[in-house]
């Protein structure tokens, strides 16, 4: 992210107006372990530091090393919850948020963290996670069924325009509940949600796209069969990484061996430790997987009354 | 919708051939002395086409002249040879399409224009020729979206009601403060759900209320948007932090009324609408999605599917959806 000169002024001034250097460099020191402000600035260790060359140095400081953010946010708790048992009052919060507002990002009071707006723009990181940081995801796996013999059996204009509407369909209900789109593979991908209700948020995208499949299988589908998915959902650590082929983790190496072996046609297989964060109205749909031998994962599917 | 081709000859299915894989509309031969027979028996909306080959100069007049007085009837001429001169005085008298001798063949999206041509052409821009009578009751087509209604006149649209179910205990439940958030939010949710069908709330109560579509005769996205909402019930309920599931029924019906603009439309009398209320509100069992038969019988046969007979209201035959267990 660009950081303007504007919010690198503001938040200068915001920190040189709050507190006293030995604040400032506590502060400093919760992002960059042993922070030495004399070794930064050239001043000698005897010398005081005036507040405003203080605050300056350690702005520019945070900038250089791309923790800009994570400092606002920290500013932000000295205000709202403090910092070391005190609270302090920031000037020009709100006119910082305003600026980052302003570039595309909000900030999410619920998880203390500043999201990319989405109306503003959509990517794979939500504008802040950091390449090769670990960071615990709840992942959503789709995979067409038969997509060979959908090949195989269809013209390919009606196979490739399908294949887009199902694309539509998942990302609609991903995105409605701020999950990303981390692979699309034509015949399946791969989706992450990382903020709020992770899992709450992955395993109603799943239901919802079960139901829009039904609903476009009853008008639109031109398939000469109706067009089937499996969906699974697992959560865990993994590493994010820019490019998707160079992600490797165990939890998403779960994820794959329960749709694959675990999951019948038109259902999604939650993982137990999916399962487990559930709320009770949800729960109440989930049934106990008795596909592949595997009884610790729960299924959804769309049954309507006979 | 059902393609009706009057015609004793084989070859003219050639015609329809790029539609027989069509999920939208179905074709039906008939042959030319049963036209008539088949025309009393066709109770819902559809597109006929007559071919004139093989008539003879005084058959075919006969015909045309017998097509052309039928109002409201939707229809096109197949003349494979040319015979005739003026096949523009076919459109004046009421035709909606015409294949020559150089046309071989059409595609659904020919028949998608002859019926929105069909539909302008009847529709709310001609007040005196508006008044569309389709064979089953008098349709007024108020198109495919908002654009072409009018304050103050009438027209043919999708009724739906919706409203939440167990009042009681949503009052004893919430405080009046809480009630009127738990509403809004259901508001808000159906709103959000009829609007890619360019459905509107028109009149909206306690705890319910009205919503129209525009009717073109054709689409039947008003159902598959009331299917939606029924689906959707449990995540409604969960991402809107109901602590239960929350109970609400829908009846969709195709009725006319005069439309006036929201909150305007204390005046208005109209038997549909009051249908629609009735059925709502004395009929409909909770939790439920019924339709009334004029609704059922424009649904293409996988969507037939998966409604079941719920007796009869009013005089009306009410098919109800099957329901998520």
């Amino acid at each position: 992210m660009r950081i303007s000169g504007w919010l690198v002024h503001l938040t200068t001034r915001a920190l040189g107006e709050s507190m006293d250097v030995r604040s400032m460099i506590h502060l400093a020191r919760r992002l960059i372990r042993n922070y030495d402000i004399y070794e930064r600035s050239g001043f000698s260790p005897n010398m005081s530091i005036p507040n405003k060359d203080a605050a300056s140095q350690i702005v520019r400081d945070i900038k250089k090393d791309e923790l800009m953010l994570d400092f606002i946010i920290l500013l932000i708790q000295c205000q709202e919850t403090g910092l070391g048992g005190r609270k302090y009052r920031v000037p020009h919060l709100r006119e910082i948020i305003n600026e980052l507002n302003k570039a595309g990002l909000i900030y999410d009071g619920e998880v203390k963290m500043f999201l990319e707006n989405p109306r503003v723009r959509r990517t794979k990181n939500w504008g802040v996670l950091r390449e090769n940081d670990e960071y615990i995801f709840t992942f959503l796996s789709l995979d067409i069924v038969g997509s060979s013999a959908i090949v195989g059996q269809n013209e390919s204009e009606i196979v490739y325009s399908t294949y887009d509407d199902l694309r539509g369909i998942v990302q609609s209900a991903i995105e409605r509940r701020n999950g990303r789109i981390w692979n699309w593979a034509g015949d399946g991908g791969l989706a992450a949600f990382y903020f709020s209700n992770k899992n709450s948020n992955a395993v109603l995208s799943a239901m919802e796209i079960i139901h829009e499949l039904y609903l476009y299988n009853l008008v639109s589908c031109r398939l000469n069969k109706p067009l089937r998915i499996r969906m699974a959902i697992n959560n865990g650590p993994c590493l994010y990484m820019r490019n998707y082929g160079d992600i490797k983790s165990d939890t998403l190496k779960k994820l794959f061996e329960i749709e694959t072996k675990y999951t019948p046609p038109n259902h999604v297989t939650l993982s137990d430790s999916v399962y487990h964060m559930m709320n009770e109205t949800i729960a109440a749909q989930l049934t106990p997987s008795k596909y592949g031998a595997n009884t610790s994962c729960y299924t959804y599917q769309l049954q309507l009354e006979r | 919708m059902d393609i009706i081709v009057v015609t004793d000859t084989e070859a003219v299915k050639e015609y329809f051939k790029p539609i027989q894989k069509s999920k939208t509309y179905s074709i039906r031969i008939c042959s030319c002395a049963d036209m008539k027979e088949e025309l009393r028996r066709k109770v819902h909306e559809f597109l006929l086409y007559v071919d004139i080959n093989g008539f003879t100069a005084e058959k075919r007049d006969q015909t045309l002249e017998y097509l052309s007085k039928i109002r409201g009837l939707v229809y096109g001429i197949i003349d494979g040879r040319g015979v005739l001169k003026d096949p523009a005085s076919l459109f004046h008298s009421g035709a909606s399409d015409y294949l020559g001798k150089d046309m071989k063949q059409i595609d659904t999206r020919r028949l998608r224009q002859v019926t929105a041509f069909a539909s302008v052409k009847e529709g709310p821009a001609q007040e005196g020729n508006r008044r569309r009578a389709s064979l089953v009751e008098c349709c007024i087509p108020s198109g495919e979206d908002w654009r072409g209604v009018k304050t103050g006149q009438e027209y043919t649209f999708y009724l739906m009601f919706a409203e939440l179910d167990n009042q009681t205990a949503l009052k004893n439940q919430f405080s009046d403060i809480q009630l009127n958030i738990a509403v809004n939010k259901f508001k808000n949710f159906i709103e959000r759900m009829v609007a890619s069908e360019h459905g509107r709330i028109w009149m909206w109560n306690e705890f319910g209320g009205l919503i129209l579509f525009p009717y073109s005769g054709l689409s039947f996205g008003a159902v598959m948007a009331c299917m939606r909402i029924i689906l959707s019930r449990k995540l409604f309920s969960v991402e809107l932090n109901f602590k239960k599931l929350v109970s609400y029924r829908i009846a969709l019906h195709i009725g006319n009324t005069v439309y006036r603009k929201r909150g305007d439309t204390g005046t208005i009398i109209s038997s549909s609408i009051n249908t629609i209320f009735h059925l709502g509100k004395k009929y409909v069992k909770p939790g439920n999605f019924y339709i009334t038969a004029n609704v059922y019988r424009n649904l293409s046969q996988k969507v037939k599917k998966t409604f079941r007979a719920a007796g009869s209201f009013e005089g009306h035959e009410i098919m109800r959806m099957r329901l998520p267990v």
